[in-house]
């Protein structure tokens, strides 16, 4: 059936039943850059286009607005368990974006899509000189009940080895696809339909002078442990994390990860590297998916989440951010509280209202649990082998914007060096086959 | 705030002939990624810059970036001491040009510094007093080698920000008719010229360039822009501590959320800020403009010929939904002795023209095209 011909409702249900169809398959998203280029097309695992040079590894960090010298400073972390310069470790989502998007064809279906979460399991800090091949397989699709109709939910597993062959991390990525009738039957919204019933409907926000103080006041008081370690015997329950403040929201906030991301991969229908003008036009032509600029009437590239007069195609009354740009951004609570020698263990993020344009961010979190745990390991091909126990405290936190609503919350654990049991010994030891861990248990208090 | 125009000029001054460090560096490496990223914030499909295993068995002997790459290392526009303090003038790069006397090859490690080179009151541009600041790049390989110099101008406008509006034109709404021939001449455009050589011999004086067509401008074309410059992008609480420590002649008020550490340098592409800057609708970057037009020229002389120069002046706006008919006409032809060598130059004159008949880039470029038994031969000596 051709889309002109097809209703919305049988797009939506088509859409879901190729997506189905790709459940326990490697998804084709997030693949290198394209031939002719110089990376290896073969796989999964596939390979990942950038190195994690220390020149990168910096500039990365200043993108999710974290200037630690764990992360800046090549000297640094040499007297760190790392023993080198590292990532954060969600930098592995440039490797691979954490979630599926489900069956892809030219001018799209009528649903829009928003990441919703990332969980993380890091088995070791991502060294600077590291490359990676990762892999995506689409674990999960369930639908559940929302406002608009059934929101279908689809879980990936990705798994993030570097070139070693041993596996750094892995992420259960979240995808919520929302039906939109005013989109028809593809995903290109005729620009008759636009703002006929917006997800959300909130100004931006101005600012007073006792707000901007505030603000700069939160911004002055940051706290970062750094090399003093934060032992896991003074920790106490009910301890306070942050805050960690992102002023307003700006569109610079959002190229910021463009500059470490653009080119770097390819997407299922295109290259990758078809950003701007003819190359953009052909590419948006070819796939029958432009939208129409409800001012210059040209169907060009969109930048629906940047560009204050598309994001309406998303049902959005303005600018809002990357999703998976806030999934890395939370860490910096965590690395500023636990100190050099801490270790995220595991980390879930769960996105909530979107972060527009204007919109101030405070990350707080709270221990909410202490306890310790055994990881065993075997030596097979990506394994890393070992008996060990780990002191490790749980933590509740949450992103809050300005007015009051939740942008982020989520759980993660972290290691502490232990005063009877000495540092956190890295790598943590795996079996090469990990267990995959479904939704319902790492959306709510998977410690 | 009021202007102080004539502090900013006594200041400026004191730094003529001077590094300065108001412009950071883009990249220091000509890698794959780096390239194809500012490739793709041209559209420029120019496989010599992008194939590298085809690079390999072209003259060079590797893939290569386009010239203009070099605005990636580090782009030509010091504003002097314009982001040292408050002073309530604004910067516009109106001119830039380029010499070459290398290739960049990819796997390049790359070097420059920038320095003030000339500062002059130049009366009223777009209805504001101004003054010009003239920089000069030298962008050198690591190797010591000089790949060229790029020269800037930027005109520096006294104007109250805020307040004041430099450009108070609506973004352009296009008709069908406007629509189908900015498709029309998209479609038209020629592939770039490649392996096939173009000789000095088969270029006659009056010859037409291909048309390249850029546009309508959209915010996805002008953020692949600001990735190309290559230069580390800071988000949240660190653009404060940086406007703060570093810049402090940059802080402003953004008009829709009232935070008042914004950076004026933001307000390009933004279109809830660009009113803070004078402008309706968001201006792209003149450094851009001057690029693109290189672009042309690449485009048309395949890949054994060398791009010698460009000087290209960007004199109005280029606003969010504007297009540009980039245009080139052969000038002159002539035999150009660089010391021992000789070299088969064609001059070409480029414009840049929007859809409403207004010029915003005009200048020259020099090819050095091949020949028959001649090649290019590079280095050009200096």
């Amino acid at each position: 059936m051709t889309t002109q011909e097809q209703s919305f409702e049988d797009a939506v249900a088509e859409f879901l039943e190729k997506s189905r169809e790709e459940l326990e398959k490697e998804s084709g998203e997030n693949r290198p850059p394209w031939s002719p280029s110089p990376f290896d097309q073969a796989g999964p695992p596939y390979e990942y286009s950038q190195r994690f040079t220390p020149d990168l590894v910096a500039k990365y960090a200043l993108t999710i607005g974290d200037d630690n010298p764990l992360f800046t400073d090549p000297d640094h972390g040499k007297g760190t368990i790392y023993r080198s310069q590292v990532a954060p470790g969600p930098i592995l989502a440039l490797v691979k974006y954490p979630s599926p998007h489900g069956a892809v064809r030219p001018g799209g279906y009528p649903l829009a899509n928003f990441i919703s979460g990332a969980a993380w399991e890091f088995y070791d800090g991502v060294k600077v000189g590291s490359k990676f091949r990762a892999s995506k397989v689409t674990k999960e699709i369930f639908e559940k009940p929302g406002s608009r109709g059934n929101l279908a939910f689809m879980i990936s597993e990705n798994q993030y080895w570097d070139y070693h062959g041993d596996l750094v991390g892995k992420c259960y990525g979240t995808q919520i696809y929302v039906p939109m009738r005013e989109m028809g039957n593809s995903r290109a919204m005729d620009s008759s339909k636009l703002g006929q019933n917006m997800l959300y409907e909130r100004k931006t926000s101005s600012y007073n002078s006792e707000q901007i103080g505030d603000i700069l006041d939160q911004i002055q008081g940051l706290e970062r442990r750094g090399a003093d370690a934060r032992y896991w015997e003074d920790v106490e329950v009910g301890e306070k994390l942050g805050p960690v403040v992102l002023p307003p929201w700006t569109l610079l906030d959002q190229v910021s990860y463009h500059s470490v991301s653009y080119a770097t991969v390819s997407d299922q229908l295109a290259p990758g590297d078809e950003l701007a003008f003819e190359p953009a036009y052909r590419r948006q032509r070819l796939n029958n998916s432009a939208w129409e600029n409800p001012i210059t009437r040209w169907k060009g590239a969109g930048a629906e989440h940047e560009d204050a007069l598309l994001a309406i195609y998303r049902g959005q009354p303005g600018p809002f951010d990357f999703g998976v740009q806030r999934t890395q951004m939370c860490e910096q609570l965590f690395t500023n509280w636990m100190g050099d020698n801490g270790f995220i263990r595991r980390l879930q993020i769960a996105l909530r209202k979107p972060v527009y344009y204007g919109d101030v961010t405070i990350y707080t979190g709270e221990v909410t649990k202490k306890f310790k745990e055994i990881q065993k390991g075997d030596s097979s091909n990506g394994g890393s082998p070992g008996d060990r126990e780990y002191y490790a405290v749980g933590i509740k936190y949450q992103g809050v914007n300005q007015v009051g609503e939740a942008q982020v919350i989520g759980t993660g654990t972290v290691y502490l060096p232990s005063k009877e049991a000495g540092p956190v010994e890295l790598p943590i030891p795996h079996p090469s086959k990990t267990n995959f861990v479904p939704y319902e248990t790492f959306y709510r208090d998977w410690y | 705030m009021a202007s102080d125009l004539n502090g900013f000029v006594k200041d400026a001054k004191a730094l003529v002939g001077k590094e300065v460090d108001d412009v950071p560096a883009g990249t220091d490496l000509a890698d794959w990624l780096t390239i194809r990223r500012f490739c793709a914030a041209l559209g420029d499909p120019n496989t010599l810059y992008k194939d590298p295993g085809g690079g390999v068995a072209t003259k060079y002997n590797s893939m290569i970036a386009p010239p203009t790459f070099v605005a990636a290392v580090r782009t030509p526009n010091s504003g002097g001491p314009y982001v040292n303090k408050q002073y309530g003038v604004s910067p516009f790069l109106t001119r830039g040009s380029f010499e070459w006397t290398d290739i960049i090859r990819v796997g390049d490690r790359l070097e420059s510094t920038i320095k003030v080179t000339d500062v002059k009151e130049a009366g009223k541009r777009w209805g504001y007093e101004s003054a010009d600041v003239e920089s000069s790049v030298e962008y050198r390989n690591s190797y010591g080698g000089l790949i060229g110099t790029g020269k800037g101008v930027n005109s520096m406008l006294a104007y109250e920000r805020g307040k004041d509006m430099i450009e108070s034109r609506d973004i352009y709404r296009y008709s069908d008719e406007e629509i189908h021939k900015i498709e029309n001449d998209i479609e038209a455009e020629p592939e770039p010229r490649g392996k096939l050589l173009r000789y000095y011999d088969d270029v006659e004086v009056g010859e037409d360039l291909p048309q390249l067509v850029k546009g309508p401008l959209t915010l996805s074309d002008m953020m692949a822009w600001v990735v190309a410059e290559a230069k580390s992008l800071s988000l949240g609480a660190l653009v404060y501590n940086d406007l703060k420590d570093k810049y402090p002649g940059r802080v402003v008020t953004n008009p829709t959320t009232n935070w008042p550490y914004w950076d004026a340098d933001q307000s390009f592409e933004d279109i809830l800020a660009c009113e803070e800057m004078g402008f309706k609708s968001p201006p792209s970057r003149g450094i851009q403009r001057v690029c693109l037009a290189g672009q042309v020229v690449t485009h048309w002389m395949g890949d054994d010929a060398f791009l010698r120069s460009l000087d290209i002046c960007v004199p109005e706006h280029w606003v969010y939904g504007d297009t540009m008919w980039l245009n080139g006409k052969v000038t002159g032809k002539r035999i150009e002795e660089v010391d021992s060598e000789s070299y088969f130059a064609v001059d070409i004159a480029i414009t840049g023209i929007n859809q409403l008949g207004t010029t915003i880039a005009e200048g020259t470029a020099t090819a050095y095209l091949p020949n028959p038994g001649h090649t290019v031969a590079l280095p050009i000596p200096h």
